[in-house]
């Protein structure tokens, strides 16, 4: 039941006033019974001065018969009237106590006497001449008798009054008695409601407010898991609620906070390794080791796509972390287009599994081992090309949320620019050191390359050889052929000489129709067999129109020379081998000199 | 020694009637203008205590031969008897003994003050009747 805390305090205030008016009414109940004995004490005490201001006028009354004994004078008969009238007055109050059978019996008795008692006072008060008058005075004296009688039968009041006195005090001593009981099952109730009425103010508003106090200050320290249980059914309940709301709303908050924060610093990691290295073996490396470590998951693989065949593959053991998943995929090509990996290659769409077991379209084969329930798999590329794609691998079902699946992305985008950029830097590497015609390394790179291997072959003390070529009548071929034909040639010539010579071996273009050959590992006898072979090479070749050359096909002439036996610098292994091949030229051409 | 004359003097008084005539009255504002004996008699005796809507208190004068005469003419009753009446009367009835006074003077002086007054004095008493009205004359029987 919901009772507000209006309700409550309402409740409380007319409960307090209930309880005040009980309390009231009984103190008025006792003050009431004190006011009865209080007038009833008083009634009393006015009877008692009656009864005896009654019984001084019968002796009073005796006064004016003695002294009209005395002296005769008549005039006593009229203080005879205002005493016995005084008396009237005193028995008249007397009488209106009446109501008591008892007291009535008396009254009555007490007035009859008192009649009497008068009119024997008259008879004597109009006796003639009194004074020594003998039957007077006999009459005196019984009078007087009377007189003692008639004040014995007003004591009769005082009896009644004292039994009254006796049981007032009784009546008195009852009602304190039962005041004082009344007094203390008052004041103990008082104090038993006052307590009920604390104790319901503190389990309905003081306690919920401290633990909402408390409880408030426990979310505000940061503890936003802490909920607050309060079940008083009103506002305090409501506000706990909202404070509860508030704490999962905060929690919520930060949850997505941290998330966001984990992401940032993530993708930061990853773009910071990315962006080491432009090699794509390392970045490789790299990616599935802080996937690995930024997500917890031991299974990770890069995927790419192969442009001429069309087909994922795992890309290199650098692409792969964990050996089960790298022994079982490594060797494993999947069609675009064709199942769970095909597909997302093929739509560009990612796919988070939270179980296999649920999913239906998943091949067998598909799965690296058994105990993996959980896939995420986040295709990659740049401009509309997909180049690959991120796979992740757990244990046991529903470990990636909608979360990971963003961030994954996220690392995706970074992965395939990464990638991007590493295709480029290649490729920009390689112009600077190529010849844009013949695909040869170019002039520059040679000098450079050929500095490196003198200093190698000094080094370890091993034979270099260097051969320098040149078309023999190439002038001719151009001006007859044109130009481009003459370049169609350079460019077969640049091919048969990298089939023709060792992979070790490293050709350049060193002028417009020359070019040269670094031999590493190489004897000047062995270099001379070794153009020789090329020589022939190009003799047997079939070259476009090479029978209007001079000679009727199309040769070249060579120079070579080695280092150590001709030249100990590259400047002069270079000069000693142009001079070879200068006298080649002079000696008839298509042929080989040694320096 | 004072005593002495004075119980003489009254016991003169007390053994002889007076013979003369008796007035009876009232207060001159008051609303009675006459008034019978019987009705004088009822008064005295506390049975009328109101006339015309005006209270009426009976006066007496002192214990003596006036009070005896008047007594004997309008109520016909001596002066015991009477006091025997009112001592059973005011115990049994409640009521006051009709007060008495000393002197002619006084009972005039009353009157003239008290609209409610009733009394009487010897007709011969009465030298001037300013602010009172005689309603009754009662000559002794």
């Amino acid at each position: 039941m919901k009772i507000s805390i209006n309700r409550k305090i309402l409740g409380l205030f007319l409960t307090g006033v209930v309880i005040f008016a009980i309390f009231a009414s009984s103190t008025f109940l006792v003050i009431k019974d004190n006011q009865k004995a209080v007038y009833k004490a008083n009634t009393i005490s006015k009877k008692v001065n009656l009864t005896g201001d009654l019984q001084v006028q019968v002796n009073r009354l005796l006064l004016p018969v003695n002294y009209y004994l005395i002296a005769g004078d008549i005039k006593e008969r009229d203080n005879f009237d205002s005493i016995i009238g005084e008396m009237s007055k005193s028995f008249a109050e007397l009488k209106i106590f009446s109501g008591d059978k008892r007291w009535q019996t008396v009254a009555e008795r007490v007035e009859k006497d008192v009649i009497d008692f008068g009119e024997k006072t008259i008879n004597i008060l109009y006796i003639d001449n009194p004074v020594g008058n003998k039957k007077a005075q006999e009459l005196m004296a019984e009078l007087t008798l009377l007189s003692e009688v008639l004040v014995k039968e007003v004591d009769g009041f005082h009896a009644i009054v004292e039994d009254e006195v006796k049981k007032m005090e009784e009546d008195v001593d009852r009602d304190t008695r039962r005041s004082n009981i009344y007094a203390v099952i008052i004041l103990s109730a008082l104090i038993f409601f006052a307590l009920l009425l604390y104790y319901y103010l503190r389990i309905s508003v003081t306690t919920p407010i401290r633990r909402l106090h408390e409880g408030a200050g426990i979310i505000a320290k940061g503890d936003l898991a802490h909920r607050l249980n309060i079940n008083t059914g009103d506002e305090l309940e409501d506000l706990a609620g909202a404070f509860n709301d508030m704490a999962s709303s905060l929690g919520e908050a930060r949850t997505e906070l941290d998330r966001r924060i984990f992401e940032l610093y993530t993708l930061y990691n990853i773009s910071k390794v990315l962006s080491t290295t432009f090699e794509t073996e390392e970045l490789l490396k790299e990616i599935v080791k802080k996937v690995s470590s930024d997500f917890s998951i031991e299974d990770v693989l890069v995927m790419l796509v192969d442009d001429k065949t069309q087909e994922l593959f795992v890309a290199s053991s650098a692409g792969c972390l964990s050996e089960d998943v790298c022994e079982y995929m490594g060797g494993r090509k999947y069609k675009v287009g064709e199942g769970l990996y095909g597909w997302a290659a093929m739509s560009g769409k990612a796919r988070l599994i939270r179980d296999v077991h649920t999913e239906k379209d998943i091949l067998p084969d598909e799965i690296p081992y058994s105990d993996i329930q959980s896939i995420i798999i986040v295709p990659f590329g740049v401009r509309e090309k997909i180049l690959g794609l991120l796979c992740g691998y757990k244990k046991g079902p529903k470990f990636f949320e909608r979360g990971d699946l963003s961030l994954f992305m996220a690392v995706a985008e970074q992965v395939a620019l990464a990638l991007e950029n590493a295709r480029l830097y290649k490729e920009t590497k390689m112009m600077a050191i190529t010849d844009g015609l013949t695909g040869l390394y170019n002039h520059r790179y040679f000098v450079g390359r050929l500095k490196d291997e003198i200093k190698r072959a000094e080094r370890y003390e091993r034979p270099l050889s260097l051969i320098i070529m040149d078309i023999d009548y190439f002038k001719h071929y151009n001006d007859t052929h044109g130009h481009q034909a003459g370049d169609e040639i350079l460019r077969m010539l640049a091919e048969l000489i990298t089939k023709t010579i060792r992979t070790s071996d490293i050709a350049a273009r060193y002028g417009g129709e020359e070019f040269v050959i670094i031999s590493s590992e190489t004897s000047k006898e062995r270099v001379v067999q070794m153009a020789e072979r090329v020589k022939k090479a190009i003799e047997d070749y079939p070259f476009p129109k090479k029978e209007t050359q001079p000679g009727g096909t199309l040769t070249v002439s060579f120079g070579v020379a080695t280092f150590k036996v001709d030249a100990t610098i590259a400047d002069e292994l270079i000069k000693k081998a142009d001079s070879a091949l200068y006298k080649a030229k002079e000696s008839g051409r298509n042929r080989v000199v040694a320096a | 020694m004072k005593k002495l004359i004075f119980t003489v003097i009254f016991m003169f008084f007390a053994a002889n009637l007076y013979a003369g005539e008796i007035a009876v009255i009232v207060n001159e504002s008051g609303p009675l203008t006459q008034i019978s004996e019987a009705d004088i008699r009822e008064i005295y005796l506390g049975n009328i205590r109101f006339i015309k809507g005006v209270a009426v208190t009976p006066l007496h004068y002192r214990e003596g031969s006036i009070k005896d005469t008047f007594l004997s003419s309008i109520i016909d009753m001596n002066s015991r008897e009477y006091r025997v009446y009112w001592t059973k009367k005011i115990f049994q009835e409640g009521g006051s003994i009709p007060v008495s006074q000393n002197s002619f003077g006084m009972i005039i002086l009353t009157v003239k003050k008290d609209m409610a007054v009733i009394g009487y004095v010897p007709i011969s008493e009465l030298k001037e009747t300013e602010g009172i009205k005689i309603i009754k004359k009662i000559a002794a029987k």
